[in-house]
């Protein structure tokens, strides 16, 4: 009973989700990969927020019911069939009857097994899409590794001619994706072929420095945290936020 | 062993009172309340899923130590989750690696008193010594800097503290933390700041972190549990975060140990950072009810016991009035209920004697250090009707062994 319960609440919400995305049409910015999604997607939101209207997927809403809650905006009904029934009903509202919808959602992509990334990609259609690392530290659920390097490169073949695919490229596995994008590759890392390239990492007694060169320009940035996984994160937001800002600006010109 | 490590005087009123019918115990600092349902329901999925069976990376799953310093960095405290946060089966885990990594055999500890009793054995442990820096009863518990220096030696290794303090729920000031720190910095000392507490505040009062003094970073050990903020004390679960200087040196131990925390704890741990906020809300609003409900009963003993009303974590320490005292002096226990070093110790006599003749579980006071003679401990995380029968065995109890003339 509850398995059917749980097969019925999520496509529901998948086929909510869709009908309030086709309808609003906001620009989809796709986080995957092991770790540091969190740390991308909240330093784009704090970024991108200044400009416009954004809106992401808390941290656990990352799956294939948390993933159309996130996008509807809607808390979790948990074990309470009552709170699902509320959920369902507010969702539902939402999905036919909203006028206002944020012009950016920021949304991380959790992938867990095979097929996972495929499924959530029926839900959304990323125009950027940011792949931040492949590891695993469970290597027990009938997943390898490799597994989950196609899940992402399914992720990046989803994003079409006139997307962008960010890839870390200090993560082997991830810079090998590159091969597979139709779409314009950007990659991140302190690798000498990265197209942002991250170098002279200071630490300070209160966090880190470090110099970007990215399309032709030299920065130094002090950050106040320490560990290079921040460093990674705020040049991967860095470069989002441009590119969502460029693609906003353009569709303004076109309109 | 050359350091014979005698249990936790709190785990052995425990067994005591498993003994006595009937009894109520307020000794050992466990919540009533279950772990929340969101919970062990992904600790549940977690093991159907097929990944709780191994072991995860010694110094625990990625996605929880990325959690972790997620959360810590709403706190303005900043670690880095790849090399500077090490999950542990438990904050005395995490406690007694520390010190196996840092002390040499015979450093000195510093910790005050009273404070949990089980620091004492874990610097024991690791064959350091632990040495009592008295808190000032006068306010409400708190450090006297004074006293701290003077007990800095040669072989002073590390300042160690529970902050919310247990037993006596004080809360440091920032700039008493800051003098501590200072301290540390100019007799290069380790601190060893263990939070536990730190989501239970009461009394508007202001709790400051020492992870936050990120100038001193290099010297500072911070830990916490997930024991008692999501009712998991039994889930052993906690973290440790520091430097990478010093967690280089931590993990070894930790992995000489314990390999790695339980991964099915590590699995609920993260569930309980990701959906279980409002549920430390709620604990915390239920603990004030209760710390409301016990305070009260001691407003009604003044000629009993004096008391501070705690500012966090879930115990209240009484010290027993003068006429208790004599009372208790003039009171014989049976020989074969007291070992040799609790028989001239007025709080074990008086424990003992609660707990033989009325049911009444309490840690006595000198557990915590010898400031804590002539003090109980009662823990008020427990259900409100165990509160209410506990005090009211010992209101009454009082009042027909001491009658007021």
């Amino acid at each position: 009973m509850k398995k059917v319960l749980k097969f019925f609440v999520q496509y529901y919400l998948k086929w909510l989700a869709k009908i309030v995305l086709w309808r609003h049409r906001p620009m989809i910015v796709a986080i995957s990969g092991t770790t540091n999604k969190t740390f991308i997607k909240d330093l784009i939101l704090k970024e991108v927020g200044n400009n416009m209207e954004v809106r992401g997927n808390p941290r656990s809403f990352n799956t294939e019911i948390g993933l159309p809650l996130a996008v509807l905006f809607l808390p979790s009904g948990y074990s309470s069939l009552f709170k699902w029934v509320d959920v369902l009903f507010e969702g539902t509202t939402i999905s036919l009857f909203s006028r206002k919808f944020p012009k950016v959602l920021v949304l991380e992509m959790g992938v867990d097994c095979k097929g996972d990334m495929n499924y959530l990609l029926t839900i959304v259609k990323p125009t950027i899409a940011i792949i931040t690392n492949v590891d695993r530290n469970f290597p027990n659920n009938g997943t390898s590794i490799n597994d989950i390097t196609d899940e992402m490169k399914n992720l990046v073949k989803s994003v079409r001619e006139d997307g962008v695919v960010l890839l870390n490229g200090d993560d082997n596995r991830v810079r090998s994706l590159k091969e597979d994008s139709t779409a314009n590759v950007i990659t991140w890392g302190i690798g000498k072929e990265c197209d942002a390239k991250i170098s002279d990492i200071k630490n300070t007694e209160t966090g880190q420095l470090f110099t970007l060169e990215s399309e032709d320009r030299k920065e130094d940035i002090e950050i106040r945290k320490f560990g290079y996984h921040n460093i990674s994160a705020i040049v991967a937001a860095k470069i989002a936020t441009r590119e969502i800002i460029k693609r906003k600006n353009k569709s303004v010109k076109q309109k | 062993m050359a350091n014979f490590i005698n249990m936790s005087p709190i785990k052995e009123m425990e067994i005591r009172s498993t003994k006595i019918i009937d009894v109520v115990s307020l000794a050992q600092g466990i919540p009533s309340f279950d772990t929340p349902e969101c919970i062990k329901k992904k600790a549940i999925e977690a093991i159907m899923e097929g990944k709780t069976a191994r072991y995860s990376l010694s110094p625990g799953l990625l996605e929880l130590r990325e959690a972790i310093e997620h959360n810590l960095a709403k706190s303005e405290i900043n670690y880095d989750f790849e090399k500077e946060i090490i999950v542990t089966a438990g904050s005395i885990e995490a406690i007694t690696a520390t010190f196996l990594a840092l002390l040499e055999p015979g450093d000195e500890v510093l910790i005050p008193d009273p404070t949990y009793t089980s620091y004492q054995s874990a610097i024991k442990t690791a064959r350091g010594v632990p040495v009592f820096v008295p808190l000032d009863e006068s306010r409400k518990w708190a450090f006297d800097i004074a006293q701290l220096k003077s007990r800095i030696t040669e072989k002073t290794k590390a300042i160690f503290f529970c902050n919310p303090n247990n037993p006596t729920g004080t809360i440091y000031e920032k700039e008493q933390i800051l003098q501590i720190l200072q301290l540390a910095e100019q007799h290069n000392l380790y601190v060893v700041s263990d939070e536990v507490y730190r989501d239970f505040i009461y009394n508007n009062a202001e709790f400051v972190s020492t992870g936050r003094f990120s100038d001193f970073r290099e010297r500072i050990i911070y830990i916490f549990s997930f024991s008692k903020a999501y009712a998991m004390t039994g889930w052993r679960v906690a973290f440790l975060a520091a430097d990478s200087k010093i967690t280089e040196r931590i993990i070894g131990v930790h992995d000489a140990m314990v390999t790695c925390a339980p991964v099915v704890s590590q699995w609920a741990a993260l569930a309980a950072l990701e959906m279980a906020n409002n549920n430390v809300v709620y604990f915390r609003e239920e603990f004030i009810k209760r710390k409301d409900k016990i305070c009260k009963y001691f407003d009604q003993m003044p000629e009993f016991f004096s008391y501070a009303n705690p500012d966090s974590a879930y115990f209240v320490f009484p010290k027993f009035s003068d006429k208790l005292i004599d009372w208790i002096e003039k009171q014989t226990i049976n020989e074969d209920d007291l070992r040799e070093d609790q028989k001239n110790s007025n709080s074990w006599k008086f424990a003992i004697k609660i707990l033989n003749e009325i049911g009444v579980a309490v840690v006595p006071g000198i557990a915590f250090g010898p400031s804590g003679e002539n003090h109980i401990r009662l823990c008020f995380g427990r259900e409100e009707e165990y509160i209410d029968e506990a005090m009211k065995r010992l209101t009454e109890y009082l009042k027909k062994v001491l009658p007021i003339t």
